[in-house]
């Protein structure tokens, strides 16, 4: 596996056990392939989501990065590929 | 007083219209009032506007129009408002219509845009439809691609000018299954059009603008080019949405333009009715009611004039300057009109007898402002999505934030020119007003040895640390919850405030002595903070009041000269 697909990986990881403690449910219930919409999300919150982002990755995000890369799965490879992002910084408490 | 030049568009327009009053006049009164009745679309009007170039406010400076400040669009619409609301509004529209050609159209079609406006024609907006109201993302209407072209079929309904407009930007679904990169705008000169593939809706009778044409359009497999696409396909909520940031800010100068008639109207009336041996003025209340509706516009002008100069100045954050003013500023003027019709008694209710028949009909006419482009509900829900970055204060603040805000709020100084391309959906930077507050607070505590000011500002800033506190307690509440929406509400009073402290700190030596001194700040101040506005007697004020309605001056932070001769003797 290459760095990029690498980081891909981690980042999915890391997503899904942020939407998972989001929603309150169990990570392996969540499939990064399907829409965030699927879980709940719609586009003005997918916005919010994006900027919350930003702030953890030192990196600029469109605030509409979601509504392109609208799945777990997509985000990931976006993330890691075209920003070359590494890894996102857990919420400061 | 030195009135900033970017007044003097409305000024000029002034002068050439006359005073409303007059039945001679070229938009007045009683003309406006004579269409009300018959329901007349005002095509004179219109022509007259045209002749007088006022479309040209309409074009950006870079596509040949004249379109360089928001803030000299914002007076003019209230020039024009201040005399009939259908007439402003009926004509605007084609500024909404072209405004997603000026951010993300093509050179072809900013020249067809242009084009058009310049030879007197509308352009509508078609964006809602009959069964799914401001849920855009539940709209129906498709265009489907079919080679080169686009099929369009599907109903568009209460759209201003859909039946008289030359051409229409239309929201429309381009991919099945919807979502915000599902649906794009399309530009489309109807003039092309089959006339076999569309049809026109009948006019919809409402209680106010009813001379305006509020109708509809059905297509059944339209063919549009698919060069009509504004923008890359699949960018049409993105962009409907930051065309409503800027229209969201202009439209508050119909409410002003409302506003001020109504508040004339109701001086005029207080100061010439007899009754119980004096005037209605002399009546304490009615003179405090006049007061302090006066003391609002002052505040809703602090708000919209910030708001369309933040436009220029900081158009990253207008998702969240449009939802404050369009908030505030509809709903405000409605409840000023509500307060001063008990001045006016009876006569509020008129249809006849002018002029105090204007009153009822500027009552009718505004009362859409606070509902279309977004409800009042529906910007408290994008304040709300924002509320915990709009609240939290950054470790460390922005080191250019003085200048930032001198820039927003100094009517002195220049702005860059619109850069629709930094319009954002969701502001990185926070609300530049709000997060200016602790450096306002020292601001005015060198600025005034005033306890009022002083204090009232403290009273702000507590109020940020203490909403900021509920928010973080609100956080996880779903954007729609009832107690967020009270947060946000909360917020839109804070920005309010907030951007009366900043006007008057970078304005007070130009603004004339009524606004130079602070008493009206420390009122306003302390009015804000009140749900229901806590009413004030204020010599001063009722004085400035009746100077202004005496020599015609706009009841505005920037009283530039109206047209109008008040009734008020010395």
């Amino acid at each position: 596996m290459d760095e990029t697909a690498a980081a891909a990986a981690k980042i999915q990881r890391f997503l899904i056990a942020e939407l998972a403690q989001r929603l309150e449910i169990d990570p392996n219930a969540i499939d990064p392939r399907q829409t965030f919409e699927r879980y709940g999300m719609d586009s003005l919150n997918a916005l919010r989501l994006a900027v919350e982002l930003e702030a953890r990755i030192d990196r600029k995000l469109p605030t509409t990065a979601l509504w392109d890369y609208p799945s777990i799965d997509s985000l990931s490879k976006y993330l890691a590929g075209e920003l070359n992002v590494r890894e996102i910084r857990p919420e400061p408490v | 007083m030195h009135i900033p030049p970017q007044y003097r568009t409305a000024e000029s327009f002034e002068r050439d219209f006359g005073d409303p009053a007059d039945p001679h006049s070229r938009l007045s009164f009683i003309t406006a009032l004579e269409r009300d009745e018959r329901e007349q679309y005002p095509s004179e009007q219109h022509a007259l506007l045209d002749s007088w170039h006022f479309p040209e406010l309409y074009i950006p400076a870079e596509c040949g129009g004249q379109l360089k400040s928001f803030e000299e669009v914002l007076a003019l619409l209230r020039a024009l408002s201040r005399r009939d609301l259908t007439v402003a509004e009926s004509h605007v529209i084609t500024f909404l219509g072209a405004l997603p050609v000026w951010i993300a159209g093509s050179d072809d079609q900013k020249r067809l845009a242009s084009g058009l406006i310049r030879g007197g024609g509308k352009i509508a907006f078609a964006l809602t439809e009959r069964t799914h109201g401001g849920d855009l993302l539940a709209n129906e209407l498709e265009a489907r691609e079919d080679g080169d072209r686009l099929l369009i079929s599907g109903e568009k309904w209460l759209i201003g000018n859909a039946t008289c407009s030359t051409a229409m930007t239309l929201f429309a679904r381009t991919r099945a299954e919807g979502g915000p990169r599902g649906f794009s705008l399309l530009f489309a000169d109807k003039r092309l059009l089959d006339p076999a593939t569309f049809h026109h809706l009948p006019k919809v009778k409402t209680v106010g603008l009813r001379g305006a044409e509020l109708s509809g359009i059905c297509f059944d497999r339209c063919a549009v080019p698919a060069a009509a696409c504004i923008g890359p396909a699949g960018t049409g909520f993105e962009l409907a949405l930051k065309a409503l940031q800027v229209t969201r800010i202009l439209c508050t100068g119909l409410s002003l333009g409302a506003g001020d008639t109504a508040l004339r109207l109701a001086v005029d009336f207080a100061v010439t009715r007899r009754l119980y041996g004096g005037s209605v003025f002399d009546i304490p209340h009615a003179r405090s009611t006049l007061a302090n509706a006066f003391l609002d516009l002052l505040i809703c002008d602090c708000v919209a004039i910030s708001a369309a100069r933040a436009l220029q100045a900081c158009p990253g954050q207008a998702s969240v300057w449009s939802a404050v003013a369009k908030f505030f500023v509809p709903a405000t003027v409605e409840k000023v009109m509500r307060d001063l019709s008990v001045v006016l008694g009876a006569r509020f209710f008129l249809r006849d007898g002018h002029p105090w028949s204007m009153f009822q009909k500027m009552v009718r006419d505004s009362s859409i402002v606070s509902v279309f482009e977004g409800s009042t509900l529906v910007q408290l829900q994008a304040l709300g999505l924002q509320l915990e970055q709009l609240t939290t204060e950054p470790a460390r603040p922005a080191p250019d934030l003085g200048r930032r805000l001198e820039t927003v709020f100094s009517l002195r100084m220049p702005l860059p020119s619109f850069a629709p391309d930094q319009l954002d959906l969701f502001s990185r930077d926070g609300d530049d007003a709000v997060a200016g507050i602790p450096f306002l607070c020292d601001q005015i505590r060198s600025a005034t040895a005033s306890d009022a000011s002083r204090t009232a500002m403290l009273r702000v800033s507590a109020e940020q640390q203490r909403l900021a506190a509920d928010v973080r307690q609100a956080r996880g509440q779903s954007g729609r919850s009832a107690a967020l929406l009270q947060l946000a509400k909360r917020f839109a009073h804070l920005h309010a405030a907030a951007c009366c402290g900043h006007f008057w700190i970078y304005n007070r030596d130009i603004l004339g002595e009524f606004f130079g001194q602070e008493e009206w700040l420390s009122t306003c101040l302390n009015r804000l903070r009140s749900e229901d506005g806590t009413m004030v007697e204020d010599g001063d004020v009722e004085r400035e009041l009746l100077d202004r309605s005496r020599h015609g001056w706009l009841f505005s932070a920037v009283p530039f000269q109206l047209a109008s001769q008040g009734t008020v003797n010395g």
